[in-house]
C-alpha cells in the first residue's frame, strides 16, 4: 500500500448514518463488505492537479474509499487492495510489455542519424514513398512529426494505459493519473511535455503506486539526451527539406509568390509545381491582363458620354482612377474590399436637388403624400351617402345569426367558370364519420348509445 | 426590362398602391426607364419578383410623373428604392447616412432578396427600421445632400 496514494477521509462520527452518498457510484451495490483490514485514517490532502480524483462513497458508519483504477478502467470497491489483485497485475504486465516495445521503437527512431529518414518513417503516408511537400505543408509536417515523436516518447516513459484512437495518432498525452498535458496544445509538443518535471514526477508516482519493477522503468524511459539528439536531427532535416523546396519554388517565382503571401490560404492545394505548369499559369495570367486592359482602354470617358447631369460616385480614391486602380487578376485573388463592383462608366443619374419649399420631406417628418387629401377637391368632406348605405347594410347583417350558412361569404369575390356553390353540410372530403361527429357536436346531441 | 414589372404613373396610383398592399413589402423604384443603372436594377427586380411574390410587391415609378413623391423622398439620384409595409414607410439602416431609401442598384439578386426578407420579418415584428443584411461594400456610396436640415 503506497503511503503517497492514501487519500481516504477519516470516518466521521458526527453523522453516523448518511442517507445519500454525495457521489453515488455508477453501479451501486446493495451492500459493501466491511473491510477486513481497515485503512488507517490519514489527513485529507488536496488533490493533485491533473490527477484523476478517486471517488469516495461513504456507506454506513465506516468509510470505505471506492478506488477507481485508471489502468483497469473500473471502480474497485475493495479500496487499494485492488492493486494487488490478479487482474490488475496482469494488466500492468501487459501494459508494461507494450510500453517496452514502444520505448524500443522510439529509441530506434531517435537513434537514426538521418532525421529526414526518421521523419519519413514517422509519417503516416510514408508507405506511399517520399513525395514533394510544399514549404507550408512541410512546417505542419514538422509539427506533426515532433508531436508523433513526442507521443512515442511519452508512451515510452509515461503512459502505461491502452493506446487507442487519438492517442495512437500521437495527439494524446492524457493517460489518467499523468500530467494531463496535451501535446500540440498551447505550443507544447510531445517532447517538451515529456521533459516537464511534473511528467517525470507522475511517472515515478505511477511506478510507486502500482508496484512496478524499477528496472522496467529504466528500460521504458527514453533519456533526455536521446530526445535532444533526435530533435536536432529533425531540425536539420527539416531545414534541408525547406531549403530544397524554396529552391524549387524559386524557379517559378511569379505564381508561387502570390500564392504564398495570401493570408487566407494556409494550405495550398497544389502539391508540386513543375516549371511547365508555372509557365502555363503565367501565360494565362498575362493573356487575362491584356484582355482586361484592352477592354478598359476601349471604354470612353464617362464624363464625356453622360454629359453634365451625371454626377460621379464619390466612393474614394479607387473610384477616381478606375482604369489604374487595381490589377485585374483571377477572381479569387482579390484581397481588399471590392469597392469598384459597379462599372466605372455607370454612375447614378443626378436629377437635381429637391426643393422642399417649406413643405418638408421624409427627413423632416412631414405628412406623407399618401395620407394627404386629394387636391382636386372632388372628395366630399365627411361621410358620403354611399358610405352611409354601406354602413346601414353592415348593421343589418349584424342582427342576423352569426352561424348562418354563408355568413362569411364574400359576395363581391370574383369566381371563375369552374366555381360551384357549396352543397350544404355534406363534406367533400374526409370520412363520413367526421362529418357525422361534427354534426353531433354542433347540434349538442349526446353520443349515440349502442 | 422594366416592361416586366407594373408601373405607377400618377400620384393617385402610388397612393392606392401604398394603401392597398397589405401584409407585404411594397417596393417602389423611383427612376427612369431608360437610365442605365435603372435598367440594371430593374433587371434584378424583375428576376426576383416571382420568387418574392409572397413577400413583396414591386412597382416602378417614374420620377417625373410623381413630383410630390420625388420631393417628399428627397430623391436626388436615380434609381432610388423605397419600401413600405401596410402603408407605413420602412426605414433601413444601410450603413449610409440615409435610412429612407436605397440609392443605386443592388449588386446581386441575392442582396435584394435578403433585404426584402429582413424588411418583411422586421415589419412582422413591428419594427419601423431594420438593419440591412447587405455587405456594406456592396452598397453604392454617394453624396447625401441635406437641404437645410
Amino acid at each position: 500500500m503506497a503511503p503517497g496514494g492514501v487519500r481516504s477521509l477519516p470516518p466521521r462520527r458526527a453523522r453516523p448514518a448518511a442517507p445519500a452518498p454525495p457521489f453515488p457510484p455508477r453501479r451501486s451495490r446493495p451492500a459493501v463488505p466491511a473491510p477486513r483490514c481497515p485503512v488507517p485514517p490519514a489527513p485529507p490532502r488536496p488533490p493533485r492537479p491533473g490527477a484523476v480524483p478517486e471517488q469516495r462513497v461513504r456507506r454506513g458508519p465506516r468509510a470505505m474509499a471506492v478506488h477507481y483504477c485508471a489502468l483497469c478502467r473500473r471502480s474497485a470497491f475493495t479500496g487499494r487492495r485492488h492493486r494487488y489483485s490478479a487482474g490488475h497485475r496482469r494488466r500492468l504486465r501487459e501494459v508494461l510489455a507494450r510500453l517496452q516495445e514502444a520505448a524500443a521503437a522510439a529509441r530506434a527512431a531517435a537513434a537514426v542519424p538521418d532525421g529526414a529518414a526518421a521523419v519519413r518513417r514517422l509519417r503516416p503516408s510514408g508507405a506511399r514513398g517520399p513525395r514533394v511537400v510544399p514549404v507550408l505543408r512541410a512546417r505542419r509536417a514538422a509539427g506533426r512529426a515532433a508531436r508523433r515523436a513526442g507521443a512515442a516518447a511519452r508512451r515510452a516513459d509515461a503512459a502505461p494505459g491502452r493506446v487507442r484512437g487519438r492517442e495512437r495518432a500521437g495527439l494524446l498525452c492524457r493517460m489518467p493519473g499523468f500530467c494531463g498535458a496535451w501535446p500540440g496544445a498551447g505550443g507544447a509538443d510531445g517532447i517538451t511535455v515529456s521533459r516537464r518535471p511534473e511528467h517525470r514526477r507522475e511517472t515515478a508516482r505511477f511506478w510507486r503506486e502500482n508496484r512496478a519493477e524499477a528496472a522496467l522503468r529504466e528500460r521504458c524511459l527514453v533519456p533526455a539526451e536521446e530526445y535532444e539528439r533526435f530533435a536536432q536531427a529533425l531540425e536539420q532535416a527539416l531545414a534541408e527539406h525547406q531549403r530544397r523546396e524554396e529552391e524549387r519554388i524559386l524557379q517559378v517565382p511569379s505564381v508561387t509568390s502570390r500564392h504564398r503571401h495570401r493570408p487566407g490560404l494556409r494550405r495550398p492545394r497544389f502539391t508540386a509545381l513543375s516549371p511547365q505548369m508555372a509557365a502555363d499559369i503565367r501565360e494565362a495570367e498575362r493573356r487575362q491582363r491584356e484582355t482586361v486592359q484592352a477592354a478598359l482602354q476601349l471604354q470612353p470617358e464617362p464624363e464625356v458620354r453622360a454629359g453634365p447631369s451625371v454626377c460621379r460616385l464619390p466612393t474614394g480614391p479607387e473610384r477616381h482612377s478606375p482604369c489604374s486602380a487595381e490589377q485585374p487578376g483571377p477572381s479569387g485573388m482579390q484581397t481588399g474590399p471590392d469597392l469598384a463592383w459597379m462599372e466605372p462608366g455607370e454612375v447614378l443619374t443626378f436629377i437635381g436637388h429637391q426643393e422642399t419649399e417649406g413643405k418638408g420631406n421624409v427627413h423632416t417628418g412631414a405628412k406623407p403624400p399618401w395620407l394627404t387629401e386629394e387636391e382636386d377637391g372632388s372628395k366630399q368632406i365627411g361621410p358620403s351617402y354611399e358610405e352611409f348605405l354601406k354602413h346601414k347594410e353592415k348593421q343589418k347583417l349584424k342582427k342576423l345569426p352569426a352561424e348562418r350558412v354563408g355568413a362569411n361569404f364574400d359576395h363581391t369575390s370574383q369566381t371563375s367558370d369552374s366555381w360551384l356553390p357549396s352543397f350544404g353540410r355534406v363534406w367533400n372530403h374526409g370520412r363520413r364519420w367526421q362529418s357525422r361527429h361534427q354534426f353531433r357536436t354542433e347540434s349538442g346531441e349526446k353520443k349515440e348509445k349502442r | 426590362m422594366s416592361f416586366l414589372l407594373p408601373k405607377l404613373t400618377c400620384k393617385r396610383e402610388v397612393d392606392q398602391a401604398i394603401k392597398s398592399v397589405a401584409e407585404k413589402v411594397l417596393v417602389l423604384r423611383f427612376g427612369r426607364d431608360n437610365d442605365a443603372v435603372c435598367l440594371q436594377l430593374d433587371d434584378i427586380l424583375a428576376k426576383t419578383a416571382h420568387d418574392l411574390s409572397k413577400m413583396a410587391v414591386i412597382y416602378l415609378v417614374d420620377v417625373n410623373d410623381v413630383p410630390v413623391y420625388t420631393q417628399y423622398f428627397d430623391i436626388s439620384y436615380i434609381p432610388s428604392t423605397v419600401f413600405f409595409f401596410n402603408g407605413q414607410h420602412m426605414k433601413v439602416d444601410y450603413g449610409s447616412p440615409d435610412h429612407t431609401k436605397f440609392v443605386g442598384s443592388f449588386k446581386t439578386k441575392q442582396d435584394f432578396i435578403d433585404l426584402i426578407e429582413v424588411i418583411y420579418r422586421g415589419a412582422m415584428r413591428g419594427k419601423l427600421i431594420v438593419r440591412s443584411p447587405i455587405d456594406p461594400k456592396n452598397i453604392p456610396k454617394y453624396d447625401l445632400l441635406y437641404q437645410g436640415i
